[in-house]
């Protein structure tokens, strides 16, 4: 177990350096120059530009430049931002908790909501309250994450004024962006379960479990239902990242203060320290998302083991 | 210009103001008096301080995240408004061209305005603990010209600085390399608000999330893109005379609470989450003046509001009937009506009716005629085609408007601007771009056309937009190179008598209608509301810009 | 039937499954609607009440009504035209951003899957780094490089919708690659572009024709979001993304700017999907995707 674990991580090294790599590559293709951005509409001489130029670092070539960023992020110093001038470590340690408080809020009513939903139609399979449930994760599915948001604050916010519009912190201020980032991922959770659930109640074992007698609540949560998550465990490693997707457009919406909103920002500044950082944070996320999901899998099913 | 340029990248939202404030131009005469003086627009001023209304903490719906809190480096007019309560300028501008004490208790200028001499207060402390001295002063300046500060708004603000000499511990003598008469104008702003040397020594680069003023409030904490609070500093005993009391404010604290989508930030006011709010969406304008329990603040924007830059170097639009034609083919009106909900008002020149020298006389030289651009644009050559666009040698009428794709305003007037002047058969081809993008191409001058936004409070805003010295990738995006036009406004900068000055502003307006240099679309309406039963003693400045808290109390609602 | 036709053949998967697909009243439904908003996005001209595009401000935001069934935006144009040309947009979007999605990543996935090895090796570390940033951020910095408009825009939903198919086509041309009749084509001395062509492709189609109904939603969602992030679409150009964009400013004061345009991407993404969820059943009721 130990040995698999430490193996995944260093299968994960080539990844982030590799991702690294691209990012910084693709930002010097955006154009614009972050030094006269930085300046925007001031007036600046063309020297005072290459001064700036000089203090941002600018002025070197760009594998030096990359080469500077990989050295200190080695040693755990992502550098400074170009257009505030914080720490990038500062700028992200500020928002992630934001960020992570979101998106485990819409992963917890994801997996509430997308469990209960497909359990209940899978054990109701062709009824009403199976057509339902359907209909309701179908729209789920199809309906996109910043028009919801839209309707939940014209509807709650500023008909009904019950939840704030903002980043207000604290529970009443996570609700509406929660509940809107949650739906695409209950909607797919659901709908997923469903299909898993039926699959597995068809299974051999299951029927000879209920012919020795073994009652319907018994057979289902004992036996269908570990069998049933692991394809639905898989699906929710990959919402995690899709939540983070979300989260870009959730935190603009709701100008929750997030990595999502960072990044969005940083790209258009072309600020290279912080989008680095950012970007090298959530590769981390995901391959420890990913990671955690593969471990799951033991966890739930005793029969898989990681040599 | 002062666009919101950078970091604040909200969503694309409407009619918030944008958020970067202006630098101050290069010489600048000191104004003369117009608009109002403090309080004066405010609505609420004067009446007494109700009795146990004392303390409370105030929440404020500011606009946008910014870079810094530190007054010398940050570009955010939003900053600036913060920065007024943490910090205290020199001196204070009551009215335009009118100057009160504020740390200093008197000053001299030399006669030609390349030294200042400040006298300061003896009894200031800075929130550290440590006193103000004539020393702050010099390290307040000499850091701001400190290229690894990369300041930017303080730096053009403070123009020629040569040097401070530390006479004594509470007189310090300012140089210039130039004359620089509108320097007292630039200290009474909070971009140059002396900072303490400990604070910022032992903070360093994060002084910018620490600050350490003089003012009224102390900082206390910063929540990233969230929230400012400050507290009360109970030893403030230094006040400007424009406040009610020149003692400690009223207010407990203040919390800046950043809410960037309008609609939000209103919906916000009107829940009491917060008690006054910056930028009134023009969407909202009615319905706020309709609600019994806000009340508006507002002002006409001074300097130059929404125009259009023309690039007179770049066919077709260096021929000046296709730039005269973008003069009577908008119906500004009707642009402010689907831009602005008809909030703002026509603009009749580059600079906004309440700037000083503004010549009413302008209104007169376009007005909407769509007929007489056709005839001018015939005139010219460019002849109706067959599919709606003028054409001469086979080539179409076809201008390329630049803007940030990112800016909503922008993006509407594009909009309203592309099936306007398809009218007189001028294609616009709009080209909305990020901002590294958009740089990339005005500064080298590929557009025809260009928006611009430059708040000032002084008319010699016309050097950023028409001096030649800022033509070649600067701010002046015209690239307008004219030797009449740099004489003109050096002369009005240099002139301190103000019917000559104001004269002399006039025929540079007069001239730039003329050329059609630039177009003047909308002057914006700076709009504040509160709530009327909350808050009390709120004052508004002169220029519409800053509201300020020094006397402002809090009702019992 | 004409007597000339040949003797019957068995019936195939697609025989089977186009039969199974008609009997789904969803899918048909959603198929139905489907092709309605296409052919409304081809026939735009015709069927617009108004000029999406043209000014007339002395009618702006007024609320729907007789005269304008959807109501007017701030410029006064009619909303109803606006989002009947917006169809084209959405459509080409989904149309667009999808074929390049499946276009390279079923050429990756072939590649990586058949051949194995290092080639397999470096595809699926492109693939890890694609999937370590979140898709719209790849969105996002494609656009910031190409610059903002609807190719962009296009080109980078249809890059960042790579991953799903090269994983998925990969899967099956390895799967494939062992059968043993691929074998014995190999044995044989079939060229790999043959190979590939005849045995392997036949085989990825039905996941890839699934994942292709399921992402052409998923794209039009994409692009709506870019061009609502202010980064697809130039204006004039009606696209609904956009307009729920504007709308956001008139959200308590004329609630019909953003409303209908939502509504709008809801019903081409529900019918897709509903559509998408019958082929799926009926071309493999297993298929997980």
């Amino acid at each position: 177990m130990l040995t698999y674990v430490r193996r995944r991580v260093l299968l994960a090294v080539p990844t982030v350096v590799l991702t690294s790599m691209v990012v910084f590559l693709m930002l010097f293709l955006i154009p614009g120059d972050p030094a006269s951005i930085y300046i925007g509409e001031q007036t600046a001489s063309p020297e005072r530009l290459a001064q700036i130029r000089h203090v941002m670092g600018l002025d070197r070539p760009m594998y030096v430049q990359y080469a500077d960023f990989a050295w200190h992020a080695l040693h755990g110093d992502l550098g400074r931002s170009l257009q505030t001038s914080r720490p990038v470590a500062v700028e992200i340690a500020t928002r992630f908790p934001n960020t992570l408080e979101l998106a485990i809020a819409a992963m917890v009513i994801a997996v509430v909501l997308g469990f209960g939903l497909g359990l209940v139609s899978a054990l109701h399979r062709s009824t009403a309250v199976d057509t339902l449930s359907m209909v309701v994760a179908l729209f789920g599915v199809s309906v996109p994450v910043f028009w919801l948001a839209l309707l939940l604050i014209m509807l709650f916010s500023l008909r009904l004024g019950w939840l704030p519009a903002t980043s207000e912190p604290g529970l009443r201020g996570l609700v509406l962006p929660a509940v809107s980032l949650a739906l695409l991922s209950a909607a797919t959770l659901a709908r997923l379960m469903r299909s898993s659930m039926l699959e597995v109640l068809r299974l051999d074992y299951l029927t000879t479990a209920r012919a020795k007698g073994l009652r319907g609540a018994i057979v289902v949560f004992r036996h269908a239902l570990p069998n049933a998550v692991i394809p639905v465990i898989t699906a929710m490693g990959l919402q995690f990242g899709g939540l983070l997707s979300g989260a870009v457009l959730t935190e603009t919406i709701f100008a929750r203060p997030g990595l999502g909103k960072l990044v969005v920002d940083s790209i258009q500044n072309k600020d290279l320290p912080t989008v680095q950082g950012v970007i090298l944070v959530l590769a981390l996320i995901y391959v420890a998302m990913n990671l955690l999901v593969d471990l799951s899998y033991a966890f739930i099913d005793p029969r898989i083991r990681f040599e | 210009m002062t666009m919101r340029t950078g970091r604040s990248e909200e969503e694309p939202r409407r009619c918030d103001m944008p958020a970067r404030m202006s630098r101050r131009s290069f010489v600048r005469a000191a104004a003369a008096g117009l608009a109002m003086g403090f309080g004066g627009v405010a609505g609420t001023s004067g009446r007494a301080r109700a009795a146990g209304a004392q303390g409370g903490e105030l929440f404020y719906g500011l606009t946008n995240k910014f870079d810094t809190l530190d007054p010398n480096i940050t570009t955010f007019s939003d900053v600036a408004r913060m920065a007024y309560h943490i910090f205290d300028p020199l001196v204070w501008e009551s009215k335009a061209g009118t100057f009160v004490p504020g740390l200093a208790e008197r000053w001299e200028v030399n006669a030609d305005a390349t030294q200042y001499t400040f006298h300061l207060r003896r009894d200031v402390k800075f929130h550290d603990g440590t006193a103000f001295t004539a020393e702050a002063v010099k390290f307040t300046f000499d850091r701001i010209v400190d290229p690894s500060l990369k300041s930017q708004s303080a730096f053009s603000a403070i123009g020629p600085y040569d040097s401070s000499t530390v006479v004594d511990p509470y007189t310090v003598v300012v140089k210039f390399k130039d004359p620089y008469a509108p320097f007292l104008s630039s200290v009474a702003q909070s971009l140059l608000a002396p900072v303490s040397p400990d604070a910022v020594k032992k903070y360093g680069k994060d002084f910018g999330t620490h600050p350490v003023g003089t003012g009224p409030f102390k900082f206390d904490s910063y929540t990233t893109d969230s929230a400012v609070r400050m507290v009360r500093n109970p030893d403030y005993r230094w006040a400007p005379s424009i406040f009610k009391t020149r003692g400690p404010a009223y207010l407990d604290a203040i919390t800046y609470r950043i809410i960037p989508e309008s609609s939000t930030r209103l919906a916000a006011l009107k829940s009491g989450e917060v008690q006054i709010m910056q930028d009134v969406p023009t969407q909202e304008y009615q319905n706020v003046q309709r609600d019994p329990n806000l009340q508006l603040l507002q002002g006409l924007m001074t300097g130059s509001g929404w125009t259009m830059m023309i690039n007179v170097t770049k066919p077709p639009t260096d021929d000046v009937r296709v730039r005269q034609a973008l003069q009577w083919g908008i119906d500004k009106t009707a642009m402010i009506k689907a831009v602005w909900q008809g909030v703002f008002k026509p603009a009749s020149s580059i600079l906004t009716a309440s700037t000083f020298g503004y010549d009413p006389a302008t209104r007169n030289v376009y007005r909407y005629d769509p007929k007489q651009a056709g005839a001018v644009l015939d005139e010219a050559g460019w002849k109706m085609g067959s599919g709606g666009v003028r054409q001469k040698g086979g080539q179409d009428l076809a201008l390329e408007l630049y803007y940030r794709a990112d800016n909503s305003d922008f993006t509407a007037m594009a909009t309203f601007l592309q099936s306007m002047y398809a009218q007189i058969g001028i294609k616009i081809n709009l080209h909305g771009l990020s901002q590294g993008g958009y740089f990339s191409a005005v500064r080298v001058g590929q557009h025809n056309l260009q928006f611009w936004w430059e708040p000032d409070t002084d008319p010699d805003v016309v050097r950023i937009l028409l001096y030649s010295k800022n033509a070649d990738g600067g701010t002046n995006r015209n690239r307008y190179k004219n030797a009449e036009m740099d004489k003109l406004i050096d002369q009005a900068a240099a002139t301190t008598d103000l019917a000559k000055r104001k004269q002399l502003y006039s025929q540079i307006q007069m001239k730039t209608l003329r050329e059609s240099v630039m177009i003047g679309y909308a002057d914006p309406l700076n709009l504040f509301a509160y709530q009327k039963n909350r808050l009390d003693g709120v004052v508004l400045d002169w220029s519409a810009t800053n509201v300020f808290f020094h006397g402002a109390s809090l009702k019992k609602g | 039937m004409t007597a000339t036709r040949p003797a019957r053949r068995p019936r195939g998967l697609w025989h089977d499954a186009a039969a199974r697909l008609l009997q789904n009243r969803g899918a048909a439904a959603g198929g139905l609607v489907f092709v309605l908003i296409v052919a409304v996005a081809a026939a735009a001209p015709r069927l617009a009440p108004g000029n999406p595009i043209g000014l007339n401000v002395s009618e702006s935001l007024e609320p729907p009504g007789a005269h304008h069934w959807l109501g007017t935006d701030q410029f006064g144009r009619d909303i109803l035209s606006r989002i009947i040309y917006g169809a084209r947009v959405s459509v080409a979007m989904g149309f667009v951003a999808v074929a390049i999605s499946v276009a390279g990543g079923s050429i990756l996935g072939l590649l990586s899957g058949y051949y194995g090895g290092n080639v397999d090796m470096t595809i699926m570390r492109v693939v890890d780094v694609m999937l370590a940033f979140p898709g719209i951020l790849l969105a996002l910095v494609i656009i910031a490089v190409l610059g903002p408009n609807l190719g962009s825009a296009m080109v980078a939903v249809g890059i960042s919708g790579m991953p799903v198919f090269i994983r998925v086509v990969r899967g099956s041309a390895l799967a494939v690659r062992e059968l043993q009749y691929v074998e014995a084509a190999r044995v044989a001395g079939c060229g790999d572009v043959r190979i590939i062509y005849r045995h392997v492709l036949p085989n990825v189609l039905a996941p890839v024709i699934v994942l292709v109904t399921l992402g052409i939603p998923g794209a039009i969602i994409s692009g709506a979001a870019l061009s609502f992030l202010g980064l697809g679409i130039r204006p004039p150009t009606p696209d609904w993304g956009a307009m729920l964009s504007e709308g956001r400013s008139f959200m308590s004061t004329a609630w019909w700017l953003s409303t209908f345009p939502g509504l709008a991407i809801v019903t081409i993404v529900l019918a897709i999907n509903l559509f998408g969820d019958g082929l799926r059943d009926a071309l493999d009721p297993r298929l997980k995707l």
